[in-house]
């Protein structure tokens, strides 16, 4: 069972390709080409004026909005909250992942919950969460944690399982003490499963910061996002849009790259 | 003697599994009762099976759980047979999938709920914004797995394929699709979740009725105990999809086997 979640995660992990120098040329023609034709439709009003702004427009809306402080101000507290919030699922999940691959016992106790709490759309529990935590930059850690946790824990327990057993065998036959076998063989093999894991953490903890800021805040991407967009301020709107998902494809990308150079510790 | 302890020995991991959730359910009722807990924001398992008798008998939880079907399945549909009618072109024409990488990859992490204040205008409040904000989150992953599950289909096959006289049709039926299953698979149950996501989130913003909008709505009232019956059923029903989705996994790879 485990195994085979560890595999799905894998083949999820692999998903967005990385690419080479003509891919490249390839891709900035088709976003030439894109951004032209998304302009021309723009100004010869093919989509209803408002609704679509065009790329100048967004990117004269952006400059202003970087040149007043304003975007900075409130990316830093968005920033802060997924920071923080990040830092503890790391904290808290990976430990307990192992600690549920490691121990049959807790693994038993706690592997329905956490399923339950993987398998359910963990965004529901935002209101709840404002509820109790208040509109600050509290709940907005939480929900950034709530949303991380999970796929750490999942990962961090299917990279101890997923060990090769030959190798923890074979470290057992040297007399190998549990501390050592953990430390040689069981961490670094699960290091490419907890980095599949951290990136499906980063997912979640984007969206999870900027719906809760969006949900109730009065600072933050999420709450510009909210203000622009029920002022109806298009350009504004798609400005920030395309900033939050450039940071989260950065975020991504980074542990992509970190993804890159541990391959080689991914157990066949 | 022996078979009692046999016994106990499988059902073992169920009762170990339960136990968590049985401490939490008395615990949170005993503190709840007593007074250390606020009733009023944190509710109780007792108050909110009553609540859930309340709204099934007025016909709350019905209409939700229709309106919230209606939009996932509409929703969800869409983008499987977008996501794998693009998935499959851009896996099989290389040029493509390099010209739509970069917008892919931005819409990955897209916070498209932003955009539900347009959606309204555009499209009216309620099923239409959501289900177009449930499809642009999930038909991503969706194309992005496909398109790696198609490229990935082994050459060599495809090439003896074509040497016993196989038609594009067949190749793709006979070897492209039993191949990329696995791809399409992992797009899919990424795709469940985050219709689910879309779903909830987009009636957060966007919806007159369903799950989401009742949680929202129950939380926005302070009604915490009808809030909770909606998050329960969330819950289940991510559950319930997720184990669909490991089910449907099972049945294809057997196809697979002898397909």
């Amino acid at each position: 069972m485990s195994l085979v979640d560890g595999a799905r995660y894998r083949l999820a992990a692999r998903a967005p390709v990385r690419q080479r120098s003509p891919a490249a040329t390839t891709a900035l023609m088709a976003m030439v080409v894109l951004l032209a034709a998304w302009q021309l439709a723009a100004r010869w009003g093919l989509v209803k004026h408002g609704y679509l702004p065009a790329p100048s427009a967004v990117a004269v809306a952006g400059v202003a909005m970087a040149r007043d402080g304003e975007l900075w101000q409130n990316a830093q507290i968005s920033l802060l909250e997924f920071a923080m919030g990040l830092a503890l699922s790391i904290g808290v999940g990976i430990p307990l992942g192992l600690l549920m691959g490691w121990f049959r016992t807790v693994r038993e106790l706690f592997e329905p919950l956490v399923m339950v709490l993987n398998a359910m759309p963990r965004i529901a529990l935002i209101p709840m969460i404002v509820v109790w935590l208040g509109i600050g930059s509290i709940s907005k850690i939480a929900v950034v944690f709530i949303g991380g946790v999970i796929p750490l824990i999942v990962n961090g327990m299917a990279g101890v399982r997923d060990a090769d057993g030959s190798l923890v065998r074979l470290a057992r036959s040297f007399c190998a003490s549990d501390l050592q076998l953990f430390l040689k063989i069981l961490l670094p093999g699960s290091v490419p499963s907890l980095l599949a894991g951290l990136r499906l953490a980063i997912g979640h903890a984007v969206i999870g910061v900027v719906l809760a800021e969006m949900y109730a805040s009065v600072r933050g991407m999420g709450y510009l996002l909210q203000s622009y967009g029920t002022n109806y301020e298009a350009a504004q709107l798609f400005f920030l849009v395309i900033v939050v998902s450039a940071a989260g494809y950065l975020a991504t990308a980074c542990v992509q790259l970190v993804e890159s150079r541990f391959q080689s510790w991914r157990q066949p | 003697m022996t078979g009692l302890a046999t016994r106990l020995r499988l059902v073992r991991p169920a009762l170990l599994g339960a136990l968590p959730f049985a401490v939490l359910v008395v615990v949170w009722e005993v503190l709840a009762r007593s007074h250390v807990l606020n009733r009023v924001l944190v509710s109780s398992p007792s108050l909110i099976v009553a609540a859930l008798a309340k709204q099934l008998s007025n016909g709350t939880i019905q209409r939700d759980l229709a309106a919230s079907a209606v939009e996932f399945a509409i929703g969800f549909g869409l983008s499987v047979v977008v996501g794998v009618l693009v998935g499959v072109v851009m896996g099989w024409y290389r040029p493509l999938s390099h010209a739509l990488a970069p917008p892919l990859w931005l819409s990955y992490n897209a916070p498209f709920f932003a955009l539900s204040p347009l959606l309204v205008v555009l499209l009216g409040l309620g099923t239409p914004t959501v289900v177009a904000i449930t499809f642009l989150i999930t038909v991503v992953p969706i194309v992005v797995n496909t398109a790696a599950g198609v490229r990935n289909v082994d050459h060599i096959l495809v090439r003896a394929a074509r040497s016993f006289g196989a038609t594009d049709l067949q190749i793709f039926r006979k070897v492209a699709l039993p191949a990329s299953v696995p791809y399409l698979m992992a797009g899919l149950r990424l795709g469940v979740g985050r219709a689910l996501v879309g779903v909830i989130a987009g009636e957060f913003f966007g919806g007159k009725t369903g799950l989401g909008y009742s949680i929202s709505y129950f939380a926005g009232t302070l009604q915490t105990d009808n809030m909770m019956v909606s998050v329960v059923i969330a819950a289940m029903i991510g559950v319930f999809l997720t184990q669909g989705a490991n089910r449907l996994e099972r049945w294809l790879d057997a196809w697979r086997g002898w397909g």
